[in-house]
């Protein structure tokens, strides 16, 4: 059954087959059964087929293990070109504990999971992200070799909407001098000429340590952040124009480069490209804003 | 995308070493019952491959190196082929394929190797069975193949362990069981072997020796092991009665006595009411003769009759055999031929005394008449009945007649029957069993190899063949209280024959602890017996007779295959309903608030997976505000059941079945997809 965004596993998207291990098995069988009939012995033959019994009822246990779950898919964090997009397949349980389960897509290494009863747990499918842009969720499958190894249950393809927005690889070496974008002015995130020193406010997880007002903390009046109004301080243009010699992923490459730097440096910066422009801004909304941008740019809309 | 294939075994095809424990543990236990069979060095290089799986878990010593495995296999097959000539059969190939398993031990890394090991493990079980098939040692083995199958499951299955491993096993187990049967009573039985056994898988049964040499043994078989049992559904015979015939030996050089060729005879009269019905559950012993009491009046199916009414089977008796038998005592045996009768009366050169001695006992007495003196002239001579008679010489018959005067059934009959041909009368050995210890609890008698007895028989005329059993007239206790009470007796210092009746029931009279162990003894026999003729009893013949009385006889293998098949695939769709009918296991209340979804999905309301109740009364409400009061009191009435737990369900039952929507134009709006990617 499948309604937007989740599909429960039903008996006919269910399919099985003996395993690698269940051909071994089928074999050993098989000569049992000789043994037995050579031997014309009653337990022999007993043992054979209790054995073959096994083999037929751990059918049965395969599917159980997988019927009725319930699979949604929630997008991956946004990750640069060549790290993994982390997608969270959620199975839901409606019913009796489900063990040994592994989600599994073609080329990926599998994500293993036991699920409790009535229960929901979401492991991580991992999918490298090669190009920038958007990255669908790939088609993956539900399987099992529960439950003793020699069948391998698994379900028709899940194809569930979800996306991972993938940044540009950022270029290996720092190209943009922001010293010279900045007069005289390193990279390290202190107070910078050119911006007016504006008070002080409380400290906010992530902020920069080098802004942190130490003589405050000194005299214990508790960690503050040195803010310093950006509003006098000169942008920086991050612009495609800058990296005209290279072809249009290199640049961007440069570009995604020139962003994190620019973030880095605690500098506003805006992104120029052709046909779009952002406004210097700094922060991680901007940040990520940008990176967006470059992620998309000359790219068709997702499905 | 860049599709990376996986080299090395991921995490998860590396199985736990629990698991390693179990493994080992399973294949100890599962060889533990093979270990008295095989020579000791099997047994040591055994215990130090498996020790040293023990140590490479334990103290994570390294695995050999391939090169080492290598040659300590070829060292191993080596030794094997050294011990048994042969790398094949039931005594090598179990011990083949135990040091390939511990070998296998040694390079265990993927899942795949310990899979493998598990079968291995299975197959050592099905040789455990070919050594012994004991109620006792079934239960142990099935012990060890809920354990061995435990470990599978905690391979396959790395989130269970122990307990809950055993437990699913014991859970698979159960539910195999009808199919097992199922197979078990269908599957085509094979009336022989695919291909010719190696001679090992019959060593160690003992039988009837299809000669006798008296005076060349110095101490009788005292062998407990058991011939045969039989079964009498009716009256039971008394022991004095019960005279097994399997073999006649009409031929001798003075010492050695063997059986003449006979043809095949047909029995001329039928068996009619009169004729004493048993069964016979006949233990393997590697040699064609089916031991009947006298005289056989029905010739087994496949079973063939000689002229000297012995029965023979086609093959040697290799397992266990059922059989359906019937005696009489007003059977005649047929009357010699010329030829027969000259073989009958074939003798050596005998020495003067004994023909003296025969002279003497035939002067002036007809046939019948001698014989009876013959027989009186045992028990009125100075002649003793043991079990460990001197050895004997060239003449053992004269020596022991005017000499040693010390022996058993088989001196007797031998010197009794060289009496009566120097007398000129036909006579022949019979060889067989006498008596059997009767077991009240499932009314049949065990007859085991200490019971095998030899005897003669004469042919009078107008009475024709004749029994005549000289230790009879030695040692009258041997029949009528058997060999087990005749071996106490003598045990005990007593001369058989001798004795008053009073004084031999006082001298066998048990013990109350005896007693008790004989009790004990005989209910486990019968326990035994039960287990033998209803499970592994089962071959081509009880086969075809099951499914004659279910109206399937006539079916060829393959239809019977087919059969099978039908009722295989029957019983796993029975299981497939039972399961499919627990699968949701919803109560009324949830069952109801189902169906209320289902019924406004019908009106082009369905409800979005992510929507809770109240959302959902709220957007059908103002899609259908005719709609909306019965809408907001339903759920309102589920909001309360389901998560206060109080108010009436049957009500709510009831509510839910007399809501029925009525579509209303097109208004189909089917909830958004859900947001669940950032755009």
């Amino acid at each position: 059954m499948t309604t937007a965004g989740q599909v429960t596993i039903g008996p006919r998207a269910i399919f099985i087959l003996p395993t690698r291990h269940g051909i071994t098995f089928a074999l050993i069988l098989l000569a049992l059964l000789l043994a037995a009939i050579n031997y014309a012995n009653a337990l022999a033959y007993l043992l054979t087929f209790l054995l073959a019994g096994m083999g037929i009822v751990s059918l049965l246990h395969t599917q159980r293990n997988l019927l009725g779950l319930t699979v949604t898919v929630t997008g991956a964090d946004p990750v640069f070109a060549g790290e993994a997009a982390a997608f969270h397949v959620c199975l839901a349980n409606p019913g009796r504990e489900r063990l040994a389960l592994r989600v599994e897509a073609k080329g990926l290494v599998p994500a293993h999971l036991d699920l409790p009863a009535r229960d929901t747990r979401c492991p991580t499918l991992a999918v490298p992200a090669t190009r920038r842009g958007w990255l669908d969720c790939p088609p993956f499958v539900l399987a099992s070799h529960y439950p003793l190894g020699i069948t391998r249950a698994w379900t028709r393809r899940v194809r569930l909407p979800a996306h991972c927005l993938v940044y540009p690889r950022p270029a290996a070496e720092s190209v943009l001098n922001f010293a010279e974008a900045v007069e005289g002015e390193g990279t390290s995130g202190a107070h910078r000429e050119g911006e007016d020193f504006a008070g002080l406010r409380t400290y906010q997880p992530g902020d920069s340590p080098a802004r942190i007002s130490w003589k405050t903390l000194a005299r214990g009046q508790g960690l503050h952040t040195k803010d310093f109004s950006a509003q006098a301080a000169e942008s920086v243009w991050i612009d495609w124009e800058q990296f005209a010699p290279h072809d249009t992923e290199a640049r961007l490459g440069l570009l995604t480069r020139a962003v994190l730097e620019a973030e880095d440096a605690g500098l506003l910066y805006g992104l120029r490209l052709p046909g779009r422009t952002l406004d210097p801004g700094n922060g991680a909304a901007h940040r990520a804003n940008c990176l967006e941008v470059l992620a998309l740019h000359d790219l068709p809309a997702p499905r | 995308m860049i599709f990376r294939r996986r080299a090395e075994p991921a995490a998860s095809e590396q199985p736990e070493r629990a698991a390693g424990y179990g493994l080992l543990a399973s294949a100890v236990v599962a060889l533990a019952p093979l270990v008295a069979g095989w020579p000791w060095w099997l047994t040591a290089a055994l215990g130090l491959l498996f020790g040293w799986r023990f140590l490479m878990l334990r103290r994570g010593w390294p695995a050999p190196g391939g090169l080492l495995r290598v040659v300590l296999m070829v060292l191993l097959v080596a030794l094997v082929w050294r011990q048994y000539g042969t790398i094949f059969g039931r005594d090598a190939g179990s011990g083949l394929l135990a040091l390939m398993l511990a070998l296998k031990f040694l390079e265990l890394r993927r899942l795949r190797d310990y899979m493998i090991a598990v079968f291995l493990i299975y197959f050592l079980i099905l040789v455990g069975f070919l050594y012994s098939q004991a109620p006792w040692l079934v239960l142990y083995l099935l012990a060890v193949f809920v354990a061995t199958t435990a470990t599978l499951v905690r391979l396959a299955v790395p989130g269970l362990r122990g307990r809950r491993a055993t437990r699913l096993a014991l859970v698979l187990l159960v539910q195999a069981l009808p199919l097992m049967l199922a197979m078990h009573l269908l599957f085509p039985r094979l009336p022989g072997p695919l291909w010719g056994l190696p001679q090992d898988a019959y060593t160690g049964l003992t039988g009837l020796s299809e000669e006798m040499q008296p005076g060349s043994i110095n101490e009788l078989s005292q062998s407990d092991e058991i011939a045969f049992r039989a079964e009498f559904p009716g009256a039971r015979p008394r022991p004095a009665e019960l005279y097994w015939r399997a073999l006649v030996l009409t031929r001798t050089d003075g010492r050695r006595w063997t059986r003449a060729p006979e043809s095949v005879v047909q029995l001329r009269r039928a068996a009619d009411s009169t004729a004493l019905l048993y069964t016979l559950t006949l233990e393997p012993s590697n040699k064609p003769w089916l031991p009947a009491l006298e005289l056989p009046a029905r010739v087994p199916a496949g079973a063939r009759l000689r002229t000297s009414f012995v029965l023979e089977a086609p093959q040697p008796v290799r397992t266990r055999m059922l059989i359906e038998m019937s005696a009489d005592t007003r059977h005649r045996l047929p009357d010699p031929d010329p030829g027969e009768r000259a073989a009958t009366l074939a003798l050596p050169a005998v020495s003067a005394r004994v023909a003296a001695l025969a002279r003497e006992l035939h002067a002036g007495r007809s046939d019948a008449e001698t014989a009876r003196a013959a027989l009186g002239h045992f028990r009125e001579q100075d002649f003793y009945y043991t079990l460990t008679p001197p050895l004997l010489g060239d003449d053992p018959v004269d020596e022991f007649l005017f000499e040693s005067r010390r022996g058993f059934c088989e001196h007797y009959a031998a010197a009794f029957v060289t009496l009566m041909r120097a007398a000129g009368i036909p006579a022949r050995i019979v060889t067989g069993y006498q008596g059997g210890e009767y077991n009240p609890n499932g009314r049949y008698f065990i007859v085991r190899q200490s019971d095998a007895h030899a005897w003669a028989e004469v042919w009078l005329a107008g009475r024709g063949w004749t029994r005549a059993d000289p230790t009879a007239a030695i040692a009258p206790e041997r029949i009528e209280y058997g060999a087990e009470a005749l071996r106490r007796l003598l045990a005990g210092g007593t001369r058989p024959g001798q004795l008053p009746a009073e004084g031999v029931r006082q001298a066998l009279a048990l013990g109350w602890l005896e007693g008790v162990q004989r009790q004990a003894r005989l209910a486990f026999d019968a326990v035994q017996n039960g287990w033998q003729r209803w499970v592994l009893g089962y071959d081509l013949r009880r086969q075809r007779e099951l499914l004659a009385a279910i109206g399937l006889g006539g079916l060829n293998a393959a239809r019977l295959l087919g059969v099978l098949a039908l009722i295989v695939a029957l019983l796993f769709g029975a299981y497939l309903m039972v399961t499919r009918q627990r699968a949701p296991r919803l109560d009324p209340v949830q069952r109801a608030y189902r169906k209320f979804g289902r019924r406004l999905a019908r009106v082009g309301l369905a409800r979005a997976p992510h929507e809770g109740a109240r959302d959902y009364a709220e957007r059908s409400a103002a899609a259908r505000p005719d709609l909306a009061a019965e809408l907001r009191a339903i759920s309102a009435e589920y909001l309360q059941l389901r998560y206060r737990e109080h108010g009436d369900a049957q009500a709510f039952v009831r509510r839910v079945a007399g809501f029925r929507p009525r579509r209303r134009g097109v208004s189909r709006r089917r909830p958004g997809p859900p947001e669940n990617s950032r755009r």
